[in-house]
């Protein structure tokens, strides 16, 4: 009884100490990427799934959530060899240490041993594998322990799921138990670099330059390329032609030859691995940082570009972290000089260097390359050739060591929304501390979606912030802080529209990350990218107004806005299926948020209304003309709402949410009010959609963008 | 058992015990019925210790600006504490809000105000009944998520945890601190 009572104790113990962390619940893991976890304390790595939850509040403890609702978890454990029984003295003994423990304190579980085996027999801290099966209350779990002992800790690393999810979760186990290194070498990085000789500063890579090869003088044809293993028809060519100019290869430094993404194909690639064991000991002892630079270019103002990305390896294959450089693309056969450094991850004992190149616009993929280089310096490195300064956004090597903060991230969520429909994308910080400082880009498929804003997020407040949208298909930030950044919250608001058809997704992904805390230190982030899914309304969750797969109070807070035309209605947050929004809905929206309860007698995914037309319709001549007569009415009306000072009448032509973010704000006595008003009914359009119309005007030479939506059966404008 | 034995049980079972208590916390709630707030998730313990007092605690915010929708789960001592109801406090009073008690030990509350929520104040009250008169209960805020009225974007916000004495009825409030 008495026993009883303890585990009642400390299941709801446990259960606090479980929600005290503060776990969401989580997607199901996709298990294919990995993040990699450093304990500074103890010296141990170890692998674990991207996106899972890290809690490292005790070092000795560390727990990796993968997914709540199943609680499928992996743990790694610590002890001193000194709180061990005096018996324990070896791994077997470890072994049955444990699973005694096991047995002793839960008399109603069935705790059973499946298999157990040696492994990691030729490195320096031989472990055991053990599989156990562990009933209770009639369900199965699965738990693969690695029990692990060094000189001065015995390790025990568990990954448990339930039994009928054994073999999902399987993999990604085994990656992380395979990954697991205990290091004792691995120091707790301080910002003095350690004093070591001097080390490589050679590049890394053979043929960098696409100069090692053989081909026709008149390029146009696929060839193999030494030291490179290229997919689909990856190629060289030399300079000139449709081609950068022999020009162009002597303001860089290009020889004869660059590398190019080839003809007929949507993307290629070219990739290099390189063999850096002999610096293991420098690497695991944190003393070297990565530096990726690279030429890139485009052809014209096409789309088509270039991404070349380092990939540190363990031993094993097992990836441990990534920089990269790019996309670059548009360029109009002009290089750009991108440069990336990171520090090389412990275990790293080999590099795999890609160059992608991804086509957007004719048959010929033209994303651009030369002058590759790769170096794992520890204090200086020496830069590719470069007769120009690096472009305005590129960066210089840095020489600060780098600090991975762990449990820190960048994150861009998911959202789907509707054909034609606009969706806000939140980027977002996550466990930071102390960020002076960022710049990273995001990329995404402008096919699928186009920007139409994008504002300051949360965590910026009081901070500097600067994006640019103004080169598809990436967006730049900048943000700086005096003060430091810590906690959790959005750096970002990013407003797309889906100009995609229904089922079309564009990934969101970020790439150049360049973080320092107030000191100027380099930071590490680990990122997770996000994808915008251009969904069928019959797929879309009904209730979930911002698309990102939950139904919330934010979502009710949306339908009780557009009860009272506060903004624009959509029918996904018609709750009752009586064809409009109003304040019931946002109450069973609400209700169904805090208590799970679904509308009496509804499904929660339900067709809703399909827009009048797709944007993927090809309008003829007379309905654009229509449209535009239709929208330079609109815009006729608000210029001359500006010019006679009508507050009024110029917020009824602004769509639901600029209204409201404006009522009040405005004042049309302002000076530039005149020429905005001018610009206004000068402005020029652009592009033309069924339910859209994108616009620019000039202001004091400064051009900006617009649009005007159809909202219900009116045209409004937004995105100014 | 030596303390060192219990505490390395405790990490052990870590995963197992919680996977068993989610799996019985399920089964509970299971069922699919309309939830009946007043005698959600009652306990052996519950049921056989009579209620005998009834207390009231302000969840308070600090520098709210036009807050439009606030999730929040407060998390309580279950066998210290029972939750009777939960009630608009003074900023609340213009809010939509809702509850659950479907899991021991937590309320889930969510409040949404279209037309924005100002300043500083109680959001809700919390009324609790008294289960263990000779106990005090922590009250944490977990998994607060709060957007603006106007433009739908997120809050950046800390909490302080509060506590409720069972004995007296003294109280600490918890608090919602916005950032900006």
């Amino acid at each position: 009884m008495r026993k009883k009572l303890f585990l009642a104790t400390v299941m709801v113990l446990l259960t606090v100490s479980m929600l005290l962390l503060n776990i969401p619940v989580l997607e199901a893991s996709d298990g294919q990427q990995m993040d990699t976890y450093i304990s500074n304390t103890y010296g141990y790595s170890i692998s674990y799934p991207q996106g899972s939850r890290v809690d490292d509040s005790d070092p000795s403890f560390v727990g990796f959530i993968l997914d709540e609702v199943t609680r499928t978890v992996f743990i790694a454990f610590v002890e001193p060899l000194s709180v061990l029984p005096a018996s324990v003295t070896s791994l077997d003994d470890l072994e049955t240490f444990r699973i005694k423990q096991v047995k002793e304190q839960d008399e109603t579980a069935s705790v059973e041993v499946i298999s157990s085996k040696k492994v990691r027999q030729d490195e320096k801290f031989p472990g055991r594998e053990v599989l156990l099966k562990y009933t209770d209350q009639g369900i199965d779990y699965r738990t693969d322990m690695l029990l692990v002992m060094s000189d001065k800790y015995s390790f025990m690393v568990t990954a448990t799921t339930q039994a009928k999810l054994y073999d999902t979760y399987e993999p990604q186990f085994h990656a992380a138990i395979e990954s697991f290194t205990v290091d004792a070498t691995i120091p707790r990085i301080t910002s003095t670099p350690a004093s070591t000789p001097a080390l490589t500063q050679t590049n890394l890579l053979r043929n960098p330059g696409a100069e090692e090869v053989q081909m026709s003088a008149s390029g146009g044809q696929v060839v193999s390329i030494p030291g490179w293993t290229i997919t689909s028809n990856f190629t060289t060519e030399p300079y000139g032609g449709d081609f950068p100019t022999t020009a162009e290869s002597q303001r860089i430094s290009g020889g004869s030859n660059l590398f190019s993404g080839g003809p007929e194909n949507a993307m290629s690639t070219a990739t290099q691995e390189v063999d850096v064991s002999s610096l293991g000991q420098d690497i695991d002892a944190a003393r070297r940082t990565a530096v990726l630079q690279a030429q890139l270019a485009g052809y014209g103002n096409q789309g088509d570009n270039g991404t070349v990305k380092a990939e540190f390896l363990s031993a094993s294959g097992a990836l441990l972290g990534s920089i990269s450089v790019g996309p670059v693309g548009g360029t109009n056969n002009v290089f750009q000089f991108k440069t990336a450094s990171g520090a090389v991850p412990s275990g790293t004992r080999s590099v795999r260097v890609t160059m992608t190149s991804t086509r957007f616009n004719g048959s010929y993929n033209d994303g651009y390359f030369d002058n590759l280089f790769l170096g794992l310096q520890s204090i200086e490195v020496t830069p590719i050739p470069s007769s120009t300064p690096a472009p305005v956004g590129t960066s210089t090597p840095t020489v600060t060591p780098t600090v991975t903060t762990a449990g820190a991230r960048l994150i861009v969520d998911s959202r789907s929304v509707a054909p034609g429909g606009k969706v806000q994308v939140p980027v977002r910080l996550e466990n930071v501390g102390n960020i002076g400082s960022m710049n990273f880009v995001l990329t995404y498929d402008p096919g699928v979606l186009k920007v139409t804003k994008v504002d300051k997020g949360s965590l910026l407040s009081g901070a500097m912030f600067t994006p640019n949208y103004e080169d598809p298909p990436v967006i730049l930030f900048g943000f700086a802080s005096n003060n430091g950044l810590s906690g959790s919250g959005s750096v970002a608001y990013i407003e797309f529209v889906a100009i995609g058809s229904e089922g079309s997704k564009s990934p969101l992904t970020v790439s150049e990350v360049l973080t320092t805390d107030i000191s100027g230190q380099s930071l590490l982030l680990s990122t997770q990218n996000g994808t915008v899914t251009i969904d069928k309304d019959e797929n879309r969750l009904l209730g979930d107004y911002n698309g990102d797969s939950r139904v919330t109070e934010v979502d009710a807070l949306a339908a009780l806005r557009m009860s009272v035309k506060l903004l624009a209605e959509d029918l996904i947050v018609d709750m009752n299926q009586d064809g409009k929004v109003t304040a019931e809905d946002a109450r069973l929206i609400l209700k169904q948020a805090v208590t799970g309860e679904t509308t009496t007698g509804k499904t929660t995914v339900t067709p809703t209304p399909v827009p009048a037309t797709t944007l993927t319709s090809t309008l003829d001549e007379k309905t654009i003309a229509a449209i535009k007569e239709e929208t330079n009415k609109v815009i006729k009306k608000a210029s001359e709402a500006m010019l006679s000072g009508n507050v009024e009448g110029l917020l009824n032509e602004l769509e639901s949410s600029l209204k409201a973010q404006l009522a009040g704000d405005l004042n049309l006595s302002a000076p530039k009010t005149a020429a905005v008003a001018e610009a206004l009914s000068n402005a020029k359009v652009t592009e033309v959609y069924p339910d859209m119309v994108f616009y620019e005007m000039a202001i004091d030479s400064e051009t900006y963008s617009f649009y005007v939506l159809r909202e219900g059966q009116e045209w409004k404008i937004g995105g100014l | 058992m030596t303390r060192m034995e219990r505490h390395l049980w405790l990490r052990l079972l870590y995963v197992v015990i919680a996977l068993t208590l989610v799996a019985s916390t399920l089964t509970a709630c299971g069922g699919g019925g309309k939830e009946d707030k007043a005698t959600s998730a009652p306990t052996a313990t519950l049921t056989s210790t009579p209620a005998v007092k009834e207390l009231e605690v302000p969840i308070n915010l600090k520098d709210a600006r036009n807050v439009g929708s606030l999730h929040m789960e407060i998390v309580y001592d279950p066998a210290v504490l029972s939750v009777i109801d939960v009630e608009a406090g003074e900023l609340g009073s213009n809010a939509m809000i809702e509850f659950s008690l479907s899991t021991q030990g937590r309320v889930k509350v969510g409040i949404v105000d279209a037309s924005g929520i100002n300043g500083d104040g109680a959001v809700v009250t919390v009324s609790f009944n008294a289960i263990d008169k000779n106990k005090t209960s922590q009250l944490a805020l977990e998994n607060l998520e709060c957007y603006s009225a106007k433009t739908l974007y997120d809050f950046v916000v800390k909490s302080s945890p509060g506590n409720l004495s069972a004995v007296d009825g003294s109280y600490t409030a918890a608090e919602v601190t916005f950032v900006y």
